[in-house]
């Protein structure tokens, strides 16, 4: 049951962080991403296991490996973006964090551009001159 | 997961340390230790979870094929 | 075939799943209409993979053929002299053939005129012709063998030689009518002078020969 074991991680680190921000705010912002972070390494395992499945069943139906590295780029790219943002949003910093999602937006569309540039090539073949 | 749950205490206990020493020192008027001390305080945490962020970020290169 | 389309539906499928998955594993939903636009993306090139394949092909298949093409060139461009004699072999067959028609023709002429006018028989007729430099046959010499009908005598055949205008050398004697009779080489007279006329020969290209009836 890990979920228990989550749940109950997040509360006392909700508590422990409203009893430090009356001190120190700086140790409470520490503390609240020490937090974000334990729990998203505990959740990382799992996701791993996800997608080796997912790999292993891309793989037995020969799909094209640049796909899937593609697309788990992409998830990977999201994921890190968002950390980065909420932590930053945490911290008050509202604008750093928007920037830092731009910044996931357009290396997620950097990623489609072979891609986009293949489709696009291919139709242009297609039609006639 | 009880990875690293002693950490969360030990940064709220820093945390509530720090302060109360700051509170003393600044009772006692050396206001000059005070905020040494704060600041040590906040680096050794930091430290700790830079440490924690490398990890992190290590396991999702891991998981999401970044192998580049 | 079957398994290549299985192979092929089998790839959209999983490629539609993993989409769903990570629909449902990314964090927030800024993210959302980005990594879905993606994934629309490489679910369009799965489904559009074989004419990707196709297209691959074809222009291989082009390369070839200009490669092919080229080695072809080269082969014919480099014994441009055995064209020419192939060809100037070809002319010359050609021309042969071309004479060898005519002479018959012409024989066959002479011998249907002969045979209608003088009433005798033709038992051989016989057209040499040449070759001039410009290309255009001319008339060597006629040879004519004739066999009188009527009378129970052999006629001696005559054998005439026309030759062209020019001056082609003949080696035929006007006559070498060994006539006989007087009929006969009257007869052979005749024939020659007919002939003259109608093939516009001289003389010495003309050669009769009358044989006497059997």
């Amino acid at each position: 049951m890990e979920i228990i074991q989550v749940v109950g991680i997040g509360i006392i680190a909700t508590f422990l962080v409203l009893v430090i921000k009356e001190q120190k705010p700086v140790f409470a912002f520490l503390l609240a991403t020490f937090t974000g972070i334990v729990i998203f390494i505990a959740l990382a395992g799992k996701i791993a296991e996800v997608i080796r499945v997912l790999e292993h069943l891309a793989t037995q139906a020969r799909v094209n490996n640049l796909f899937f590295e593609t697309i788990l780029k992409i998830v990977g790219i999201a994921y890190i973006a968002e950390f980065g943002a909420q932590v930053t949003r945490d911290a008050g910093q509202g604008s750093i964090a928007s920037k830092i999602e731009l910044a996931g937006k357009l290396l997620i569309m950097v990623m489609a551009i072979p891609i986009i540039t293949v489709i696009i090539e291919t139709v242009i073949q297609i039609l006639p001159a | 997961m009880p990875y690293n749950v002693d950490a969360v205490f030990q940064i709220a206990g820093i945390g509530i340390i720090v302060a109360m020493i700051h509170t003393v020192l600044k009772q006692m008027g050396k206001e000059d230790f005070a905020h040494w001390v704060t600041l040590f305080g906040f680096g050794v945490v930091l430290f700790m979870i830079a440490m924690l962020i490398q990890d992190l970020f290590q396991t999702i290169k891991n998981v999401f094929l970044f192998r580049s | 075939m079957v398994e290549w389309l299985t192979d092929w539906i089998k790839q959209i499928i999983l490629l539609v799943l993993i989409a769903t998955f990570l629909d449902l594993l990314l964090p927030n939903h800024s993210m959302e209409r980005y990594v879905k636009l993606v994934m629309g993306l490489i679910i369009i090139m799965a489904i559009l993979s074989p004419i990707f394949k196709l297209i691959k092909n074809d222009l291989n298949l082009a390369n070839l053929a200009t490669t092919i093409q080229h080695k072809w060139n080269m082969k014919e461009m480099s014994p441009i002299r055995d064209i020419k004699e192939n060809a100037d072999k070809l002319q010359k067959n050609q021309d042969q053939l071309i004479q060898k028609q005519t002479e018959k023709s012409m024989e066959k002429i002479i011998k249907q005129n002969i045979q209608t006018k003088f009433g005798v028989e033709v038992v051989q007729a016989k057209v040499k012709t040449e070759l001039n430099r410009n290309h255009v046959l001319e008339i060597k010499q006629i040879e004519v063998v004739t066999r009188t009908k009527s009378i129970n005598q052999k006629s001696p055949t005559k054998t005439k030689s026309m030759e062209p205008v020019a001056p082609v050398h003949v080696e035929i004697t006007p006559t070498i009518i060994k006539p006989s009779n007087q009929v006969d080489k009257s007869l052979a007279k005749e024939i020659t002078e007919y002939l003259k006329q109608s093939w516009q020969v001289t003389t010495e290209q003309i050669h009769i020969l009358i044989e006497a009836p059997r």
